[in-house]
């Protein structure tokens, strides 16, 4: 399957939420929708779900018009929600209910998922009374109850302790694995670059970047490597030695010795003069941005 | 339609399983059981002593104090009628002191003052007395006249009476149901639109409503709520008054000799059949209006001022049903309300009771009402999907006006 944004514009009353988006997100491979606060990752998420309109362009999957009653979309909204005063058990079958499945269908997806998050013995209580991790991972029950292909996870990680967060890591990667469609919107970065395959950063309402996070990080300069030795005090004398007009400079971290060229084809120039030295070499690679930089690079500057 | 089934159970459910609503209607039904079966055991006065209150003291002074108190003893048989001195200001002290309710002090033989400390505005006693004295003095006049005491007694038995004969409605039969039932039509929307109200206001604060409005359709959400709340809310009612029904049949010998209660229960079936249409309609009308305005609140304290206009109206069509019933029902201004959406419901029921209605005007009313919820219905849906998803201070009426507008206008292109 494969959800197609394409060119959504969306404004409320005078204020341009949306100008021209377009992204999409296909069966197997996440999309992380990154954008700072404000920027229009929710609105784009109602938009996708049809909770309202967009003003101009469309929702396709599979290149035809996305059908909300034909697909079962679960959506975990970042703003966390279900009824405090209400046993967990009845409302999760209710939202079951809401999605389309049958009531018995309901109760076994539940016990499934509450058994799998291990929050089992919590399915009589009412809500309010858990600890903010366990409601989190009830509210990712309540998106998953009706066995959604469409998955949206909105902030799915904020607010929880690493046991738990590998546990929800877990059963996220089983439902990419499982074939399913998965979106995420973070800022987390560090939890998107775990599975998105794909990204699409939005900025004041405009994707400024998207594609395959491999391609990305590929196009940035290739031009500052790394280099692990056993032995930095050889290393830099050898690049300190002589003249080296290819090199643009180097700085000393703290186990990796960061060396940027003037051109990324001068590879290998450092190459042939690390060779004396290459028994103490460990690895010289090139340095990727992350996607924090990545992130910082296109969206830095007046935010709405 | 399956979804607004499902929401329909579930919020019918949380009324049924929600433990003040219960306790309520329990506390309710035992009041009224209490309240029923009341003449079964005590004594059968036990009515009109509870009309009469406390047995009062009265004091008569003045000239002729002795036989005139002796007279009015007869006359009010529940007071105690003894006489006193005729000194103006120890009199005051007495009553004053609560030694006596009342005074009366004897002036002249058509003319005596009735002292009290405070004048009530439910006290018949001094008109009693003036007409039991006159009555006398008419007799003593009389008889110096030199008449029999038979002629006396004759003449003074004198009188002229009606035979009612009503074509229409007998509104000493019907004034107490109709009241009732309108006080009750009022408080029913009143809570039971509240109820609405309250139940939007959770959901959108405790943001619920993020996943409902991503999982249902806001028309199912609208129509399950309002129809969930006004189904446990005629639950309620219905079990109310089929007990209290019930506990009067039970009963309905101790009650003998009460015509007020007994027309309150004997009130004719295609009345209850109105009764219960008005309900369920003028119901509905003001639950959508207290769920899409409640849909604007961002949190739970902000209801109270939005629905204020809405709650406005409801007093409206109250005061005008209420006031009208004193006066007379079938005025222009009651013509007008029994046709107008959201006075139509006690109006238009209020002069079924009470006045003479043409059948064109109780259909017209009806039929008009009918248009108005359904459509009511809609315009609310679409103010709720656009308010629940608006956060913080409730938009403008302009604003919200607005925000429809180009939803609906989004929503046409597709």
């Amino acid at each position: 399957m494969r959800l197609e944004a394409k060119n959504i514009t969306k404004s409320f009353g005078e204020k341009h939420v949306l100008r021209d988006v377009s992204f999409s997100v296909e069966s197997g491979r996440a999309l992380g929708l990154l954008g700072r606060n404000g920027a229009g990752k929710t609105t784009s998420i109602r938009i996708l779900m049809q909770v309202f309109p967009p003003d101009s362009g469309e929702v396709l999957l599979d290149g035809e018009r996305l059908r909300t009653d034909r697909v079962r979309i679960g959506y975990l909204p970042e703003e966390r929600g279900l009824y405090p005063k209400k046993p967990i058990m009845e409302q999760l079958v209710y939202f079951g209910l809401l999605a389309g499945i049958s009531k018995k269908q309901a109760l076994q997806n539940a016990e499934r998922l509450l058994d799998r998050l291990e929050v089992t013995e919590y399915r009589d209580r009412r809500l309010e009374t858990l600890s903010k991790g366990n409601q989190q991972k009830i509210q990712l029950v309540a998106t998953l109850i009706a066995d959604p292909q469409i998955v949206i996870l909105d902030e799915p990680f904020s607010g929880l302790d690493p046991v738990n967060a590998q546990l929800l890591k877990d059963v996220v990667r089983e439902l990419i694995g499982r074939g399913k469609l998965v979106l995420f919107s973070s800022h987390q970065m560090n939890y998107i670059e775990e599975f998105c395959d794909n990204i699409a950063i939005l900025h004041e309402g405009k994707i400024v970047l998207s594609g395959a996070l491999r391609d990305i990080k590929r196009s940035f300069p290739r031009n500052m490597l790394e280099i692990r030795s056993t032995d930095f005090g050889r290393v830099l004398d050898l690049l300190r030695a002589g003249e080296k007009p290819w090199l643009a400079g180097m700085e000393k971290q703290e186990d990796t010795l960061a060396v940027t060229l003037r051109d990324p084809a001068d590879k290998g120039e450092l190459y042939r003069a690390l060779a004396p030295c290459a028994d103490a070499l460990d690895a010289v690679s090139v340095r990727e941005p992350s996607l924090n930089e990545i992130f910082v690079h296109y969206t830095k500057g007046a935010s709405v | 339609m399956k979804q607004f089934r499902h929401i329909f159970a579930f919020e019918y459910r949380s009324y049924a399983k929600n433990k003040a609503f219960v306790a309520t209607t329990v506390i309710l039904i035992l009041i009224m059981a209490v309240v029923l079966c009341f003449p079964r055991f005590s004594s059968g006065d036990f009515l009109s002593g509870l009309m009469a209150g406390e047995a009062r003291t009265l004091a008569v002074a003045g000239e002729d104090a002795d036989s005139v108190a002796a007279f009015l003893q007869t006359v009010l048989p529940y007071d105690r009628v003894t006489t006193a001195s005729a000194d103006e200001a120890a009199l005051h002290a007495s009553v004053l002191s609560g030694e006596y309710d009342a005074v009366i002090l004897l002036e002249s033989p058509t003319q005596y003052q009735y002292i009290t400390e405070t004048a009530s505005l439910t006290d018949t006693t001094s008109m009693t007395v003036s007409e039991a004295l006159s009555a006398r003095l008419q007799s003593i006049q009389l008889a110096s006249y030199g008449l029999t005491d038979a002629q006396v007694a004759s003449a003074m038995n004198a009188a002229v009476t009606a035979v009612p004969v009503t074509l229409g409605n007998d509104q000493s039969q019907t004034f107490f149901y109709t009241y009732i039932l309108i006080f009750l039509l009022y408080m029913a929307v009143m809570i039971y639109g509240q109820f609405v109200a309250q139940s939007v206001a959770v959901e959108k604060s405790s943001r619920a409503m993020e996943l409902l409005i991503t999982s249902a359709k806001p028309v199912n959400l609208m129509f399950g709520k309002v129809l969930g709340a006004g189904a446990a809310g005629f639950t309620q009612l219905i079990l109310l008054l089929g007990s209290a029904f019930l506990l009067y049949r039970v009963n309905a010998d101790y009650w003998a000799g009460n015509a007020t209660v007994a027309s309150i229960f004997d009130m004719p079936l295609p009345i209850l059949l109105y009764t219960i249409l008005f309900f369920v309609l003028g119901f509905l009308l003001y639950a959508f209006l207290y769920g899409a305005l409640a849909s604007l609140a961002s949190r739970l304290e902000d209801i109270n001022t939005l629905v204020m206009p809405v709650t406005f109206l409801m007093i409206i069509a109250f005061m005008v049903s209420i006031f009208s019933m004193l006066g007379d029902v079938d005025s222009l201004l009651m013509r007008v309300a029994s046709f107008v959406p959201f006075t139509s419901p006690m109006a238009m029921f209020t002069r079924i009771c009470m006045g003479s209605v043409a059948p064109w005007e109780i259909v017209l009313s009806i039929v008009i009402l009918v248009g108005c919820t359904v459509g009511i219905g809609y315009a609310a849906a679409a103010i709720y999907r656009v308010g629940v998803l608006m956060y913080g201070k409730p938009p403008k009426f302009g604003e919200l006006i607005r925000a429809v507008k180009n939803d609906r206008a989004a929503r046409r292109k597709r």
